[in-house]
């Protein structure tokens, strides 16, 4: 199969990054913020609750560099009693007893350097996490309140890993930039500053040797990075073609493309192992990088150092010293150049997240009123509606359903029967005229009251992961185990839900494997009379469920929904041909409407589309 | 994980360079510290010296020590670039190897592991167990040598210096073990807590619509909130416990050095004999043991990691090692002839099934015959369907293609004769031409005769791209009735002998669902087999199966079904159908 033009698909939100998940250690190779400056910006927005946390953590982190700094001066006064052994009329004791006490006042502020470290590593692991725990929060808050059409225009791969994996880049990140950044910085000023008062020449040798070290790091850190993203996008492309080909296991075995489809991911394959090697290359290449100035920088600071020293310049000790320094030195500035790639990594996750936060939210009614009885009129008048602003689906739908009647909506696929109910649902906001309830515009009232009063079965199935019988008691959480068991016989699926081994405490999942389309069917028409609605809405509710126990449930429909007003959109017409009323949908409007009899006598579209059908 | 490195075999010789260049650099790199220590060893002691004679000395050992250090980067770029080619290839292998299963797999065994558990391992699995390769070579080999090698070392320089070591070592790996025991349980359950969240995200998300016509949103979000906090929890939990890793790490190397310049100081306390290469000495012991502090801790990380690659080692196993349950038949099919298609008291059941799915079904097809297969959901409809395309083996009984048994016929001669639309329509992300072709050569007449009968001619062509528009991922730029459509298109298209319809035109409407059969039934030289929910769709095929139960509850034409079957009645009565 072709996909030479798998770059000119149909534009998802964003598609999720293939690698970018937990555990992959991907991180560092994700993509840059588009804005970077608003998204470091509005990080440190985010950044002010835990505010306290974040400024002792930093205290914390300034006194452990500086005391970390100051540690190897100490070892080197030790080193210099040494040389008092040297001396010809050396009390050995004295010297000894001294050695001993600086020994000992190290020990103790090398423990004291521990438990500051460990204090302020858990106070920013902390505010790492509430971070992340808040910003979850909030995008699954607002999840709630965006427009339907966010999600029409999204994937939910990608959503789901904003807020599973984003939120966890960004707190994981931010933890280590913290603690990291504050003490490398302040261990390096502090190193250079001893580092001068011990001998200023070889200082200057060590900044000497700073730009080999840093350019050679970054020239291998900036080729890496090409090919690491070569890398995640290689994986995105298998990863696609894998759930494609699984997928249509059956289709692809069907018609023996099995060699085919292998030859395809071989050259994919071929392609990303290409590209794997090469990132591996660079990401071997930065240890030894690193190891190599360290050692370079070390034997050449040895070296020269030692020509100082007999020249009296230096002492032996002191150059000991300065050589630990030297090496932290190097350690630090290695560290600080990792720093620039976490903080674009963060950025870029954050912007993902900031994305989903400022979401528009859907319009939500002011002072809505409220009814205590709904009777169940409803009225559309001149609706206009289309799903994005240039393409309109309806043009002037108008009709009247009186309380208690059924009204049955057909029509082709496509034809907006879905769109219809949707707006009733307020899932969308029309943008023209006015749909009534109880001759109050809808709008009116409250999104929850409106939904509230009216129930729906919806055309796709979805059942959460959990029993049976908490599937069912969905729309009414505090409902009794009879209640439920009355609805589940009412649709039909008392009998199978019985046969199963764990009953109504059967739990289904995503996959929902054990039981079948037609029976999942049943359970969300449970779900759905359970909650007793003044207005039901049955959306190609049977349409995986046979026709015989189709009609069992219509007359236990029919009695439980006696005077309630209804909707039912079906395909086959033979359910509806009982309907109080009948609208014929075509391109987005009604083209004809009345009973059963009215339309075949006007010989119209009904009528074509019934006799089809016999 | 040892079992899957198997597959290592060819590129055995790879291998063993990277062992030899890894052992070499290792040794080299334990050299580096011995060699520096040698230039501040001719720092006299008490700073007297002839100058001439030291200077050039020390320039020398110098640049003795700096050729190692240049030695072992060389060493290291190449080990980098060869162990990359050597994780890659191997990833690749693995990941090609997988793919390769993975599509020939039975239908029992690939719905046994689920889609999204198999895209997992052929792409983070492979990736986790190539990385583990790729480190295996690198700091496994290295670590131990470097540690064994620093210690001697150490020995060599001091042997009581080096009881320091002795002592601190074991305080390490305790403290190590600690945490360890602590922290892992706690990944295990954050790994089950980030499932449960996703399960919980991908709900609020799928579910959009039911939660809002229900208005549970508040439910939903407390949901959230309830597994969100549980892993804020553990998170903090396993982190406050590594909080404590480094830090004390650092200060059990610091007490390290503290207690060897210690003893330094006791022994010359204890004697007037002062080494006259005491700092040199010195610093030689404490690059060492920091040598051996790092080895210790990259050998724990490698523990950390070799489980973790096993599990996706095993997972992978697991895959590879799947025994084809469809054994593939010898014979060929000689295509002109497939005339007729039997089933012989075909009974089939899932195994662990207590019911058969179908049982002792027969009947007989000749080209140009439609059977029709009618009944309620979960009656075996789609089960016969799926055991004339061998997707699934009878278990008793036989199914006969022109009177050959079809176990004993070659597979993909089998398929090939077979044109089949799935009940869930497939579409690949590529154009409508593609999607309809799906690997055949065909001619433009072709596939534009294949969309008329299928009825997908007048959609596609209002499309501003005709053929070569390109559907988007399962096809959400298409309607259900329109991917059905497509379906029914790629089927005829490659003119199969037998024609397999399941359930595959539900989600057409009346009047297009009767124009498509009509163009079918133009085709006369197919075997069509139909199964159906809508006795309109089916009642005018040449013989009509009723089933129920995986029972056979009538066989025969409608008219005749409409006399003799209660259960065709009910199903014509509940559907308006005049009885």
């Amino acid at each position: 199969m072709a996909k030479s033009n798998k770059q000119n698909k149909i534009p998802s939100a964003r598609k999720p990054m293939g690698g970018h998940g937990p555990g992959m250690g991907m991180h560092g190779t994700g993509e840059r913020a588009k804005n970077f400056k608003k998204a470091v910006k509005d990080l440190f927005v985010e950044l002010k609750s835990v505010r306290l946390q974040l400024i002792i953590a930093m205290l914390l982190a300034i006194i452990s560099a500086i005391a970390t700094a100051f540690l190897p001066k100490l070892l080197q006064e030790v080193l210099g009693k040494f040389k008092l052994f040297f001396f010809p009329n050396a009390v050995i004791n004295d010297v000894f007893n001294q050695i001993l006490k600086l020994l000992i006042f190290l020990v103790v502020l090398y423990f004291g350097v521990m438990i500051v470290r460990i204090i302020s590593e858990i106070i920013l692991n902390k505010a790492g996490q509430k971070i992340c725990y808040n910003l979850r929060e909030k995008m699954r808050k607002k999840l709630s309140l965006v427009k339907l059409k966010f999600y029409d225009d999204s994937s939910s791969g990608d959503l789901i890993s904003r807020v599973i994996t984003d939120a966890d880049t960004i707190s994981s990140n931010l933890q280590t930039l913290l603690s990291n950044t504050i003490i490398s910085i302040f261990l390096v000023v502090a190193i250079l500053i001893f580092m001068f008062t011990m001998s200023w020449q070889l200082t200057l040798l060590v900044l000497g040797i700073l730009p080999i070290s840093l350019g050679l790091s970054l020239l291998v850190m900036l080729m890496g990075q090409k090919h690491f993203k070569a890398q995640a996008k290689g994986v995105g492309e298998i990863t696609s073609l894998c759930e494609e080909n699984y997928s249509a296991l059956r289709v692809v075995q069907a018609y023996g493309m099995q060699g085919k489809v292998a030859d395809e991911f071989n050259e994919c394959n071929s392609r990303l192992v290409k590209n794997t090697r090469k990132g591996v290359i660079f990401a071997g290449f930065t240890m030894p990088i690193i190891n190599f100035i360290n050692n370079f920088s070390y034997v050449l600071l040895a070296t020269v150092g030692c020509i100082l020293c007999l020249d009296k310049i230096f002492a032996v000790d002191a150059l000991l010293i300065f050589l630990q320094y030297s090496s932290n030195f190097n350690q630090q500035i290695m560290q600080l150049t990792q720093i620039t790639e976490q903080v674009q990594t963060t950025a870029a996750a954050f912007e993902r997240v900031s994305e989903v936060l400022n979401t528009e939210n859907d319009t939500e009614t002011l002072e809505p009123i409220s009814k205590e009885n709904i009777v169940g009129k409803i009225e559309f008048k001149n609706v206009k509606f289309g799903y994005s602003e240039d393409k309109s689906l309806m043009k002037d739908v108008n009709f009247v359903v009186n309380p208690g009647e059924t009204v049955a909506v057909v029509g082709k696929t496509g034809a907006g029967k879905t769109t219809l109910v949707n707006l009733l649902m307020r899932f969308y906001d029309i943008n023209g005229g006015s749909i009534m309830l109880d001759g109050v515009d809808i709008r009116k009232f409250s999104k929850s009251f409106v939904r509230k009063n009216i129930g729906m079965v919806l055309q796709d199935v979805w059942l959460f992961n959990g029993t049976i019988a908490e599937n069912i008691a969905f729309g009414k959480p505090d409902a009794t185990i009879e209640e439920i068991e009355d609805a589940a016989k009412k649709a039909e699926c008392h009998h199978f839900i019985s046969t199963l081994p764990d009953g109504y405490n059967t739990i289904i999942g995503e996959d929902g494997g054990n039981i079948s389309v037609g029976q999942k069917q049943l359970l969300t028409i449970a779900r759905a009379l359970l909650t007793n609605p003044q207005v039901m809405i049955l959306d190609e509710a049977t349409s995986s469920v046979d026709t015989k126990t189709e009609s069992k449930i219509q007359v236990a429909m029919n009695t439980a929904l006696q005077g309630r007003t209804s909707f039912v959109i079906a395909h086959r017409l033979s359910t509806i041909v009982n309907s109080d009323k009948i609208l014929v949908m075509e391109n987005g409007d009604i083209i004809e409407a009345g009973t059963h009899k009215e339309l075949l006598k006007k010989n119209g579209a009904y009528a074509k589309l019934y006799n089809s059908q016999i | 994980m040892f079992k899957i490195l198997k597959q290592l075999k060819k590129l055995w010789w790879l291998v063993a360079l990277v062992i030899a260049l890894v052992i070499g650099k290792t040794i080299v790199d334990l050299l580096v510290p011995d060699l520096t220590s040698k230039v501040i060893a001719l720092i006299p002691i008490d700073g007297v010296g002839d100058k001439a004679i030291i200077i050039p000395q020390m320039i020398k050992a110098g640049l003795i020590a700096l050729g190692s250090v240049i030695g072992v980067l060389a060493l290291e770029f190449i080990i980098s670039v060869v162990s990359a080619r050597i994780a890659s290839s191997f990833e690749g292998k693995l990941r090609q190897k997988l793919f390769d299963k993975i599509v020939s797999l039975s239908l029992v065994d690939s719905s046994n592991y689920g889609t999204s558990s198999l895209i997992t391992r052929t792409t983070s699995d492979v990736q986790q167990v190539g990385r583990l390769t790729a480190m295996l070579f690198r700091i496994m080999l290295s670590a131990p040598i470097t540690f064994i090698g620093a210690l001697v070392m150490t020995f060599k320089v001091n042997l009581e210096l080096s009881y320091v070591l002795l002592c601190t070592i074991p305080l390490l790996l305790i403290f190590i073990a600690i945490i360890g025991i602590k922290v892992l349980p706690l990944f295990k359950v954050m790994q089950k807590q980030t499932d449960n969240l996703t399960l919980v995200t991908r709900e609020a998300i799928t579910g959009v619509r039911v939660i809002k016509a229900f208005d549970n949103d508040k439910i939903e979000e407390s949901r959230f909130q309830k597994n969100n906090k549980q892993i804020t929890d553990t998170m903090i939990k396993a982190n406050t416990l590594m909080s404590f890793a480094m830090p004390m790490v650092n200060f059990i190397m610091s007490l390290t050095i503290i207690g060897i310049i210690f003893i330094v100081a006791l022994n010359i306390k204890n004697s007037t004999m002062v080494d006259p290469a005491l700092f040199a000495n010195l610093q030689k012991v404490i690059q060492y043991t920091i040598k051996v502090m790092m080895s210790i801790i990259m050998m724990v990380m490698m523990f950390i990691m070799i489980p973790r690659g096993s599990v996706s080692a095993n997972r992978i196993n697991q895959i590879l090692s799947i025994e084809p349950k469809i054994k593939d038949g010898d014979l060929t099919v000689n295509d002109n002839s497939v005339t007729s298609l039997e089933f012989n008291n075909v009974t089939f059941k899932y195994e662990g099934a207590d019911e058969p799915a179908v049982s002792k079904l027969s009947f007989k097809a000749s080209s140009g015959d439609t059977i029709a297969i009618i009944g309620p959901t979960g009656g075996g409809k789609s089960t016969v369907i799926n055991l004339i395309e061998r997707f699934l083996d009878v278990s008793e009984g036989e199914i006969l293609l022109n009177g050959t048994n079809i176990k004993n016929l070659k597979l993909d001669e089998l398929r090939s004769q077979i044109g089949y639309v799935p009940q869930v329509p497939v579409i690949f992300s590529s154009t409508i031409k593609d999607n309809i072709s799906f690997g055949s050569e065909l001619s433009e007449k072709e596939i534009n005769d294949a969309c008329d009968i299928a009825c997908a001619t007048e959609f596609i062509s209002k499309k501003e791209d005709g053929l070569e528009t390109i559907l988007a991922d399962r096809g959400t730029n298409l309607s259900g009735g329109q991917k059905q459509r497509v379906c029914i298109a790629r089927a005829v298209a490659r003119k199969p002998k037998i024609l397999l319809f399941d359930d595959s035109f539900s989600a057409l409407d009346f009047a297009t669902d009767k124009q498509v059969r009509e163009n079918l039934a133009r085709i006369n030289n197919s075997i069509k087999i139909i199964v159906g929910q809508r006795v309109n769709t089916i009642k005018d095929a040449d013989e009509i199966i009723v089933l129920n139960d995986g029972k056979v509850f009538g066989v025969g034409t409608h008219e005749e079904l409409i006399k003799t079957c209660e259960e065709y009645k009910l199903i014509c009565k509940s559907q308006g159908v005049e009885v």
